[in-house]
């Protein structure tokens, strides 16, 4: 669970940097820093699932 | 003739602004007067550069290239990144000890050099918004 919280951190404020330099809209950053923070912990979820069931 | 001039003293400015941001995270957005985003942007990059160190995180730089190589370099540069805080912790000795034991050094390793990479972010957005080729 430790790591799990490590790579919400991770991906919080990465989402935050990216939203505040990738638009120029306060609405359009605040989006996109969401969708960031969402893709970051999608894809780690989906990839520890597929690693899961590789035998190596 | 003027508008070379004014070109020059544009890109002079630009480069400072950009050094600025680099040696101090958010500094480069704040001497522009965009506060919230320096902040932002300061706040963020410091945040993970002490959440690296916390985690027992250590930084790279020539010191590794015994034990690592060429890869010192590559990494080494990813923690350049961070400015003033990486010359600051060279000197002072902090953060060069290998705390491999611990189970999240690699995570305040990765957070270290990412820091770093995105404070590089940080810097070309303040040069581009000195340039003007951003709000």
């Amino acid at each position: 669970m430790r790591h799990f919280l490590i790579m919400c951190v991770y991906a919080a404020i990465v989402a935050f940097v990216f939203g505040a330099i990738g638009r120029e809209t306060m609405r359009a950053r605040i989006i996109y820093g969401l969708k960031v923070f969402g893709e970051f912990i999608g894809i780690a979820l989906l990839l520890g699932w597929a690693l899961y069931f590789l035998p190596y | 003739m003027e508008d070379s001039i004014l070109v020059d003293n544009n890109q002079t400015k630009a480069l400072t602004v950009g050094l600025l941001a680099w040696m101090v995270p958010g500094g480069g957005h704040f001497w522009q007067g965009r506060y919230v985003r320096g902040l932002i942007l300061g706040g963020a990059v410091c945040a993970m550069f002490a959440l690296g160190l916390y985690w027992g995180g250590h930084l790279y730089g020539l010191h590794n290239y015994g034990e690592m190589g060429p890869l010192a370099y590559v990494f080494g540069l990813c923690n350049l990144g961070n400015g003033l805080l990486y010359v600051f912790c060279l000197m002072a000795d902090i953060g060069l000890l290998n705390k491999a034991y611990l189970a999240t050094a690699e995570y305040g390793d990765r957070f270290l050099m990412v820091a770093g990479l995105l404070n590089y972010l940080a810097m070309l957005d303040a040069y581009d918004v000195a340039r003007g080729r951003k709000v």
